[in-house]
C-alpha cells in the first residue's frame, strides 16, 4: 500500500465528562497509551510521513498534554529515534473568557447554566478547540510529530491535505469519515484504522485491514454519531456541509464521496470547562420489603428529612451537601425523562449518592447514611431489624471528587485568533 | 404495528453535553419514505414523549444511512452532580411503542 501523506489520532473527546479535564487526570492508562503511541509513533517515522495526535490524554488540557509528551519522549528514546516535535496548548487565559463575557461574545451552547465572571474564575482549567490553523503552522515549521491539546475531530486530520491544496469540502469531509477510526467499517470491533484518498473533485475511504469493509451506509453513517444534525459539523472557522454529497460503493470494501462542501462562517471557539462541585461517596443498598417498596416515596421524604437533621447536627447546612437517592427498578436511568408510572418491581436498588461540598463533609455524613436510612421505621413494622441490604463492607464507597461543566460555550473571535490563541512550541528530540 | 418491530435498531447517545440525539434505522428507502410520508414521528410527538418543547425538536430524515435521527435538549448538560446515564445510552425506551400505522408495513 501506498504510504499516507499523515497519521493521525484522535486521542480525546468531551463525551468523557468534565472528571478527566476538571482533575487533570489522563483519561487512558499509562500501558495502554504507551502501547498505542509506539505501534502509531514507530510506524510514522519508519515510513517518514508526520504523526499527529490530537486532544492528548482525553481532555487536551495542560498537564494531559505534558503526560502525554513524556511518553513520547520516553518511546523515542526506547526506538532510539531522533525527530522534530510540535506541541501545541489549548488552555485559554480565563482574562480573556471574562473580558469576551462582558462584551457578550461568550455564548452558551445549549441549556447550560449562565457563566458568570466568578465562575470562569472558578473553572479549575478550561480549553478551547482549536481548529486546522494550528497544525498548520506546526507543519509549517517542520514537525515530524504534533502533540496537541484540545481539538475538533476534523481538525486533527484535515490539516495535512489542506496544507496539500485540498478542496476544502473534500479535506474536511474525509477528515471526519476517518476520525473515528473502525467506525467508519461495518465490524468496528476489528479495529481497523481507516484511510481517506482524497482526489480533486471526490474522496474515497476504505479500511487499512484487509478483512474490514466501509460501506456506503457506515461512512455516510459517521456524521450520525453523536452529532445533533447529520449534514453540518460546525468547526472553528466554517461548517462541514454533506447535504449535497453523494455516496458510491467502489467495491466491497471501499466507498467514494463527492459533493462535500466547507462553507467559511464568523470564527468561534467552542469552550468547555470543569469546576469542582464537591466530593462524592455512595451507599449501595438493596430494599426488598414490599411494604417499604409500596411506601418509597415517603420513606425517601423521611430519609432526606432526618439527613438534614443529622447534617444540622454536625453544624452542616443545606449548602453543604446535596443527597440524592437513585432508585433503580423505579427511575434511576431516565429520571425527569421517565414515562412509565406503575412500579411494581419486588426489589428495588438503591444507590444513595452524597455530594459534600468538602471531603470531610463528605466522609462524616456518608457515615451517617446507612444507619439513618436502615433504622427509619415507616411501616411500624421494623422491630429493630433494617430497610437496607448491603451487599459490601464498608458500605459507604468513596468515590472522588465530582466535577460539572462550568463552561459549554461558544467564544466569538478574530480570524487571527485562530491561530494565536494556540501556542505551537516545537523541540529537537534527539537520540541518545 | 410498533416502531421497534420495523426499525433495524433504535439508539439514543448525546451530542455533547448538551444535547440527546436517537438514531432510528430501517430496513429499506421504501420503508424510510412510507414513514416520512405517514409523519408519525413529528416534533409534537417527540415533545409528548419527552419533557421538550416542541420547537426544541429537531427531526432529520438521512437517506445515505436510512435513518431517521431526532435531536432534542438534554437539561443538566452530561457528567454533572444528577448524571443518570452518562453517555446517553438507555433513554430511548419511550420511542420503541410509537404506533406506527399499517400503512407502513414494509413489504
Amino acid at each position: 500500500m501506498q504510504c499516507p501523506h499523515v497519521v493521525a489520532c484522535d486521542a480525546g473527546s468531551a463525551d468523557f465528562g468534565p472528571f478527566y479535564l476538571g482533575s487533570g487526570r489522563m483519561q487512558k492508562a499509562k500501558g495502554t497509551l504507551k502501547r498505542d503511541l509506539r505501534l502509531l509513533l514507530s510506524g510514522a517515522l519508519g515510513a517518514g510521513v508526520p504523526f499527529i495526535a490530537g486532544s492528548a490524554g482525553g481532555a487536551g488540557s495542560a498537564p494531559h498534554l505534558a503526560a502525554t509528551v513524556d511518553l513520547v519522549r520516553e518511546i523515542g528514546a526506547e526506538l532510539g529515534q531522533s525527530f522534530r516535535m510540535a506541541t501545541i496548548t489549548a488552555d485559554l487565559p480565563k482574562a480573556l473568557l471574562k473580558s469576551r463575557l462582558r462584551e457578550g461574545r461568550l455564548r452558551p451552547l445549549g441549556e447550560v447554566e449562565p457563566l458568570t465572571e466568578n465562575r470562569i474564575d472558578n473553572l479549575t482549567a478550561v480549553v478551547g478547540m482549536m481548529g486546522a490553523e494550528p497544525y498548520i503552522e506546526a507543519l509549517e515549521r517542520a514537525a515530524d510529530v504534533i502533540i496537541a491539546g484540545r481539538s475538533t475531530d476534523p481538525a486533527i486530520f484535515a490539516a495535512v491535505p489542506l496544507l496539500m491544496g485540498a478542496d476544502p469540502g473534500l479535506a474536511w469531509h474525509a477528515a471526519k469519515c476517518v476520525d473515528k477510526g473502525s467506525l467508519a467499517t461495518t465490524r468496528p470491533q476489528e479495529g481497523s484504522p481507516v484511510l481517506a484518498r482524497i482526489h480533486d473533485d471526490d474522496f474515497t475511504v476504505e479500511p487499512t485491514r484487509g478483512s474490514s469493509e466501509c460501506t456506503v451506509a457506515t461512512v455516510a453513517g459517521i456524521t450520525l454519531h453523536e452529532n445533533a444534525d447529520p449534514f453540518h459539523v460546525a468547526q472553528p472557522g466554517g461548517v462541514i456541509n454533506t447535504e449535497q454529497a453523494v455516496y458510491t460503493q467502489l467495491d466491497q470494501r471501499r466507498v467514494r464521496v463527492r459533493g462535500s462542501r466547507y462553507d467559511p462562517a464568523a470564527p468561534s471557539i467552542k469552550v468547555e470547562g470543569a469546576e469542582l462541585v464537591g466530593f462524592r461517596v455512595i451507599l449501595i443498598a438493596g430494599v426488598r420489603d414490599p411494604r417499604l417498596i409500596e411506601r418509597f416515596e415517603e420513606f425517601l421524604d423521611a430519609y432526606r428529612g432526618r439527613m438534614l437533621k443529622v447534617a444540622q447536627s454536625f453544624g452542616f447546612g443545606p449548602d453543604d451537601y446535596r443527597l440524592e437517592v437513585r432508585v433503580y427498578g423505579k427511575d434511576a436511568v431516565m429520571g425527569a425523562f421517565e414515562t412509565v408510572q406503575a412500579h411494581d418491581a419486588h426489589e428495588l436498588g438503591l444507590v444513595v449518592d452524597l455530594v459534600g461540598r468538602t471531603e470531610a463533609i463528605a466522609s462524616t455524613l456518608g457515615s451517617r447514611l446507612g444507619p439513618t436510612g436502615s433504622r427509619l421505621d415507616i411501616t411500624g413494622k421494623l422491630g429493630g431489624g433494617g430497610n437496607f441490604a448491603y451487599p459490601f463492607s464498608p458500605s459507604v464507597i468513596p468515590v472522588g471528587p465530582v466535577y460539572q461543566w462550568g463552561a459549554w460555550h461558544l467564544m466569538d473571535v478574530e480570524p487571527a485568533e485562530l491561530r494565536s490563541l494556540f501556542a505551537v512550541d516545537v523541540q529537537e528530540i534527539r537520540a541518545a | 404495528m410498533r416502531l421497534c418491530d420495523i426499525a433495524t435498531f433504535i439508539k439514543s447517545a448525546n451530542a455533547g453535553a448538551s444535547i440527546l440525539t436517537f438514531d432510528i434505522g430501517l430496513p429499506t428507502a421504501d420503508a424510510m419514505e412510507r414513514v416520512r410520508k405517514s409523519e408519525v414521528i413529528n416534533a409534537e410527538l417527540i415533545a409528548r414523549l419527552y419533557p421538550v418543547r416542541r420547537q426544541d425538536v429537531r427531526i432529520y430524515y438521512y437517506l445515505p444511512s436510512l435513518v431517521i435521527k431526532i435531536s432534542i435538549p438534554r437539561p443538566g448538560g452530561n457528567g454533572g452532580l444528577d448524571e443518570r446515564d452518562f453517555d446517553g445510552v438507555q433513554q430511548f425506551a419511550p420511542l420503541l411503542t410509537i404506533d406506527v400505522p399499517d400503512l407502513v408495513q414494509a413489504s
